[in-house]
């Protein structure tokens, strides 16, 4: 052993199958990290944008000027945070049905609320995107590597069995090749997993918040139906 | 800022954040492998190193038997060398000789044409004395004659004695030629013996550096092996018994069938076989 082992040696020399698994193993946890931090942007904006509203709905605004706020902000390619989508949708189909007149106060809670059951469900949707790729990758690199280290041990045994006088040396690089394939899995997959849990928890509780809501302007909507029947009339 | 950072669901910051991450892992990886290196060039146990040298006692051998062919033919260069400057030597001594006759002849005439102007001188004085001198002069001729003949007589072996001296050089020197390829006949079977015993000999664990077995080997101009005995031990009885099943394992050296049957009297009837193992770590 002339020379030490560098790292980078024992990449460049490993067979064509650790190579490959290593290269899997480098693209997945890239991808995984790409996510991590999308991830995180996409959750810290829904975040702020329910916060920002929240206090902007209960600041006693009228409902149809902060639907108007929201339209001109669509309008200006400025995305509207999730739980105003809520309240949109919402608004807008109790607005709508109201305008028609005739209607039954129920049949107009009830369209309200699947409207906005449906802006639920999508926000849900565009919270949870991606985090099942993070679980995956959680759970499968560490299986991927230790495949690779299998291989890489197996043929170095298998180059130890053509030696007359077998050495500690010989096998040496091949083990440790090998072993850089585990290492690279479990490092795909630590970050995964951790990003995984506490994003879900995250999502979790801003859907709890988001259903919250939902369920607090329905209940407005229906004092606003019930106060004043006579404007239906 | 915000804008930029949600456009495209902020995929493109992201993948520039990720690959900003993972490079900046392996840079650090890379820094503290080099750092590592240098701490392992230190620690770096000198029997590692004993471990590279690596001795092939098959290229050992031969290196031996070409030094001993190469002594063997100095030798024989040596020898022919001497005979040449005797050879040189004696035709030296019988130039001298030569030249020592010539000139005693030489001393002779003179000393003939002194005795004639004697007679010269006489015949004026007596001319009785005349034919007793005409004869000797004649006995003198004929004395020159023979001596003239003797000359030429021994220029004549003296030529002979070259060509044979020549003739002699020429057979010399094509029986060292023949000695030679002789050699290196013998040098190759060798090789094929000590190749063909090194593939069947399994050391036993007990073997270190510095035994030596030597066997003899007996065979039949097949290249059956007849008998193996252990003439010297190496003190270790599994090494002298593994080298012993080696040879009897090979058999047959097949290779020796086509072989001269005058050589293989010579060198193969019987011969001796060292084993040494010289390439263990310990």
């Amino acid at each position: 052993m002339g020379e030490s082992l560098n790292v980078w040696e024992l990449i460049a020399g490993a067979t064509t199958a650790v190579q490959l698994v290593m290269l899997t193993l480098m693209s997945a946890s890239v991808t995984s990290w790409v996510m991590i931090i999308q991830r995180w942007m996409v959750l810290s904006g829904a975040e702020k944008s329910m916060f920002g509203f929240e206090k902007r709905f209960w600041s006693g605004m009228d409902l149809s000027q902060l639907f108007r706020e929201g339209s001109s902000q669509q309008k200006d390619n400025k995305p509207t945070g999730g739980m105003e989508n809520i309240f949109r949708a919402g608004f807008k189909e109790f607005m709508r049905l109201r305008q028609q007149g005739g209607i039954d106060s129920e049949v107009i809670m009830g369209g309200a609320q699947r409207a906005m059951r449906v802006a639920y469900s999508r926000e849900e949707e565009k919270l949870e995107k991606n985090l099942t790729f993070l679980a995956t990758v959680g759970s499968v690199t560490p299986y991927i590597g230790l495949f690779g280290t299998v291989i890489g041990i197996m043929n170095s045994f298998i180059s130890l069995a053509s030696q007359s006088q077998a050495s500690l040396q010989v096998v040496a690089p091949g083990i440790a090749e090998a072993l850089i394939a585990t290492a690279m899995g479990l490092f795909a997959a630590i970050p995964a997993v951790v990003a995984y849990n506490r994003y879900s928890s995250r999502v979790e509780s801003i859907t709890n918040n988001y259903s919250t809501f939902a369920e607090e302007f329905s209940s407005i909507l229906h004092r606003q139906l019930y106060s004043n029947p006579g404007k239906q009339a | 800022m915000i804008r930029a950072v949600t456009a495209f669901n902020g995929y493109p910051v992201s993948v520039f954040f990720a690959v900003l991450l993972h490079g900046l892992i392996f840079g650090a990886l890379f820094y503290m492998q080099r750092a590592n290196t240098e701490v392992i060039d230190i620690v770096r146990p000198p029997v590692v190193k004993a471990l590279l040298v690596a001795e092939n006692p098959q290229a050992r051998n031969e290196e031996l038997q070409r030094q001993q062919a190469q002594r063997v033919a100095d030798q024989r260069r040596a020898e022919q060398r001497r005979q040449e400057q005797a050879r040189q030597e004696q035709q030296r001594r019988e130039e001298q000789q030569r030249r020592e006759a010539e000139q005693r002849a030489q001393a002779e005439q003179q000393r003939r044409t002194e005795a004639e102007r004697q007679q010269a001188e006489q015949r004026r004085q007596a001319q009785l004395q005349k034919e007793r001198q005409e004869q000797q002069q004649r006995e003198a001729q004929q004395r020159r004659q023979q001596e003239l003949a003797a000359q030429q007589e021994a220029a004549r072996q003296e030529q002979l004695r070259q060509e044979q001296a020549q003739r002699e050089a020429a057979a010399s020197a094509a029986a060292a030629e023949l000695a030679r390829t002789d050699a290196e006949l013998v040098t190759a079977y060798s090789a094929v013996i000590h190749d063909l015993v090194q593939q069947n000999w399994s050391r036993p664990p007990s073997a270190r550096n510095g035994m030596v077995a030597v066997l003899r080997i007996q065979m039949v101009p097949t290249g059956d092996i007849l008998n193996v005995e252990v003439v010297q031990s190496s003190g270790d009885y599994a090494f002298d018994r593994a080298a012993e099943t080696a040879v009897l394992k090979v058999r047959r050296f097949s290779e020796l069938q086509g072989m001269d049957i005058r050589l293989f009297e010579r060198n193969f009837r019987t011969f001796l076989l060292t084993f040494r193992p010289q390439d263990l770590l310990n």
